[in-house]
């Protein structure tokens, strides 16, 4: 069979899968190093969040959950909408807005739409920093590596403040870890990631769950989702 | 029974993942961009020339260089140029279709599209304070970028940024050294396309991003 034979097929094959396939660049899906790249702007559906259980939470974790919060609080007020308070990751990576990753052999960042801190992390085989060192952050100290075509991502490190954390939202603090295995489909056109939250200050056991990406056409673009806490219209959500 | 659709959709998932497979090389070389860099000088061979209007506006700006005060003390996300000279050391991640630009303090990212995607339909393109750049390399490794879709805000030198500014940069990296040649053209603004260098040394492999977490209800949030 010609090469033009094998291409016409390829073609045939993309426009079947996706239309807007035939159009990316063979470097968009290109590995930055020997592995797979994950880069490019993915977007949850319906039903993305998948094998979720309610966190098993101890005695100090149900008792932090009564507090006034945004999830039982009869206004509906959050104040991490009207102040505008930046997130981090795990919370926003199963929101609703698509995400921007970036990756090259040094760093990987996760971008979301809505107001949030730059999350790194790094890939250039440093450890986690010792607890004397160690400077809590939203996202937390991130660390990746490649497991064979599956990309670990683990962070420690987090800060804590009110109204989101790992587990629900309850706030993070120095107790809690989180893992996330990320894996792209066979096709490249899912991103699948497994996710393991432990903090023994909140859980009997740590909390897993999965969600998957689909990969959005290369015309896709960064929307950031301003937020001014000098709008009055930030009140509610 | 399957169907002959079935078996499309077979042979088709079959041929997309060689294509996916077969686009991966063995190794690719990590770019001399990727990094962290702080900045080290900012100079200007001429003075900014400032239309009558842009003066007039100027001066109602809450501005100091090109920090918008106001802004910045209630966490408000910021965007060119004070994500390049203010916001702390930039974090420049290489992907590839798309450049990553970071920083540490309040601002957005930057996301520079660097494999020819479409740019939108600026006519229905909602401005933001980093707007829609595109770039692209030329000789000598050096990337150019181009930023149109810019909201209204701060500027350079304070003066207005209007969303009809054009900003073209010029990437260069020597050694240790990054080097960004910057031209803002706006005539609403500027009377004379205005240029100026920024000029960067790269931080140590192993620097940490560091987080400047901004609370607007914590007595001068944002230190402008």
């Amino acid at each position: 069979m010609s090469a033009r034979k094998h291409s016409l097929i390829a073609s045939a094959a993309k426009a079947m899968i996706m239309p807007w396939m035939a159009t990316i660049s063979l470097p968009s899906i290109a590995a930055a190093a020997e592995h797979p790249n994950i880069s490019g702007f993915w977007e949850p559906r319906d039903g993305s969040i998948q094998n979720r259980t309610s966190p098993s939470l101890n005695a100090a974790g149900r008792a932090e959950l009564k507090k006034p919060n945004k999830l039982n609080n009869a206004n509906g007020v959050d104040p991490v909408n009207i102040y505008c308070l930046p997130l981090g990751q795990p919370w926003d990576l199963y929101q609703s807005a698509p995400l921007d990753i970036v990756q090259d052999a040094r760093e990987t960042t996760i971008m979301y739409e809505n107001h949030s801190l730059p999350w790194h992390i790094y890939t250039d085989g440093r450890s986690h920093p010792d607890d004397a060192h160690l400077k809590p952050t939203v996202s937390g100290h991130s660390i990746g590596r490649w497991e064979g075509d599956v990309f670990v991502v683990d962070s420690v490190g987090f800060s804590s403040h009110p109204g989101h954390g790992a587990v629900t939202v309850i706030p993070n603090n120095k107790t809690t870890h989180v893992i996330e295995r990320f894996r792209l489909s066979p096709d490249g056109m899912e991103l699948h990631a497994h996710f393991i939250i432990d903090d023994p200050h909140w859980l009997t056991k740590p909390d897993q769950f999965d969600v998957v990406w689909y990969r959005d056409p290369p015309s896709e673009y960064a929307i950031p989702n301003l937020c001014d806490p000098r709008n009055e219209a930030n009140a509610h959500y | 029974m399957i169907s002959s659709t079935s078996h499309a959709n077979s042979l088709a998932a079959t041929l997309a993942a060689l294509f996916f497979l077969t686009a991966m090389p063995a190794k690719a070389a990590q770019s001399p961009l990727s990094g962290f860099w702080k900045l080290v000088k900012r100079e200007a061979a001429a003075p900014a020339e400032l239309t009558a209007a842009a003066v007039a506006a100027k001066a109602k700006l809450k501005a100091r260089d090109d920090i918008d005060v106001q802004a910045v003390r209630w966490c408000v996300e910021q965007g060119l140029p004070f994500v390049m000279d203010q916001a702390g050391p930039i974090d420049i991640i290489v992907g590839p279709n798309q450049i990553a630009i970071l920083e540490e303090k309040t601002a957005l990212p930057r996301h520079i599209y660097t494999a020819g995607q479409p740019p939108p339909d600026m006519k229905v393109f909602d401005n933001t304070p980093v707007g829609y750049s595109s770039g692209r390399w030329q000789g000598h490794g050096e990337l150019v970028v181009e930023t149109v879709g810019l909201s209204s805000g701060v500027g350079p030198t304070g003066a207005p940024r209007t969303d009809s500014a054009r900003v073209l940069e010029t990437f260069k990296v020597t050694g240790n050294t990054l080097e960004i040649s910057t031209t803002w053209t706006d005539p609403a603004t500027f009377r004379e396309p205005y240029h100026y260098t920024l000029v960067y040394q790269r931080l140590p492999a192993h620097y940490t991003a560091q987080e400047h977490y901004c609370d607007p209800r914590v007595n001068g949030a944002g230190h402008p």
